[in-house]
């Protein structure tokens, strides 16, 4: 019952030929896999920083409107008009608008270093 | 000019080569080839018949030695070990080849000229291969294994992966069948 397939048709080429295979392919599989802790250590970063919570960026608040103090100069007060009258007819009469009416805007914002100060005549 | 194979007949040999190859040295697993590749031929030869089929079986077989060389367990027989992977990787040719049986035409080892000396001889041992041939492939594993691998039955069961009742009784009914097999064609 032994033989009866016969003896063994490898020969010693074969077997060679079977070798260099399975070294080919064990050495492929090697090369492969010096790579896989290298791309391990990639997808593990690549994770944490993917899971990692992030922190929320606060979105700005809108800015207080501007407080704005309005500084009137004094003003001299009129002369009476009657005074005024009389001596129109010796004096020319100056022009109102030359009478100095300074207006001061004071304008404060949220920023302490910004002041925006409006000068108007 | 031919390598020939080497004999490691010391037990503590092939560990050393084992232990060499699992730390990744491609010469001692070299050396666990040379030192195997005849029994593993061998038993894929008289699984699968066919001369194609067991070069690839041997391949298969060293890939998958390689892969799973870690998990080998060193307490326990390193040839049972092969030889249980050795009829897996058997199996599944089996199988492949089973399927596209119905599309190629296949070599069977019946084409391969054995020295015979002499006509009933020949006969005798074609109507032998023959009645192998139908049996089962689990019936057929096991008897190959037990009486032409002359593997115990406890080795038997251990490499088929069933207890050696089960080896037993299918060993009985190959037998059985073989032997009717025989008879019919006298």
């Amino acid at each position: 019952m032994n033989d009866f397939r016969g003896p063994l048709p490898l020969t010693d080429r074969d077997f060679a030929a079977v070798r260099a295979k399975v070294l080919s392919a064990v050495e492929k599989r090697r090369g492969r896999l010096s790579y896989m802790p290298a791309l391990a250590a990639t997808a593990v970063v690549l994770l944490v920083l993917l899971v990692m919570p992030r922190q929320d960026v606060e979105p700005m608040k809108p800015l207080p409107p501007p407080k704005v103090h309005v500084v009137v100069a004094p003003q001299p007060a009129p002369a009476p008009i009657a005074e005024a009258l009389s001596s129109s007819s010796k004096e020319p009469v100056a022009a109102t608008h030359d009478c100095a009416c300074d207006v001061t805007m004071n304008i404060t914002t949220a920023d302490p270093d910004v002041r925006i100060i409006w000068i108007g005549r | 000019m031919t390598a020939l194979p080497v004999m490691m007949d010391e037990p503590e040999d092939l560990l050393d080569s084992i232990r060499a190859a699992r730390s990744g040295d491609s010469r001692a697993f070299e050396t666990i080839m040379r030192a195997t590749e005849r029994r593993v031929a061998s038993l894929a030869w008289r699984l699968l018949g066919d001369a194609e089929d067991v070069k690839e079986a041997l391949q298969e077989t060293f890939l998958r030695v390689y892969r799973f060389l870690g998990k080998y367990d060193e307490q326990r027989d390193f040839f049972g070990w092969l030889y249980r992977i050795t009829v897996n990787v058997c199996r599944d040719l089996e199988s492949r080849r089973r399927f596209w049986r119905f599309f190629l035409p296949i070599q069977h080892a019946c084409d391969v000229e054995a020295p015979q000396e002499d006509f009933a001889r020949k006969d005798d041992v074609a109507r032998l291969r023959r009645a192998i041939e139908t049996l089962p492939q689990k019936e057929r594993f096991a008897i190959i294994l037990r009486d032409l691998e002359e593997l115990p039955t406890e080795r038997v069961a251990e490499i088929l992966g069933s207890s050696p009742a089960t080896v037993r009784v299918q060993i009985s009914k190959a037998r059985i069948k073989i032997r009717k097999f025989m008879e019919s064609g006298r």
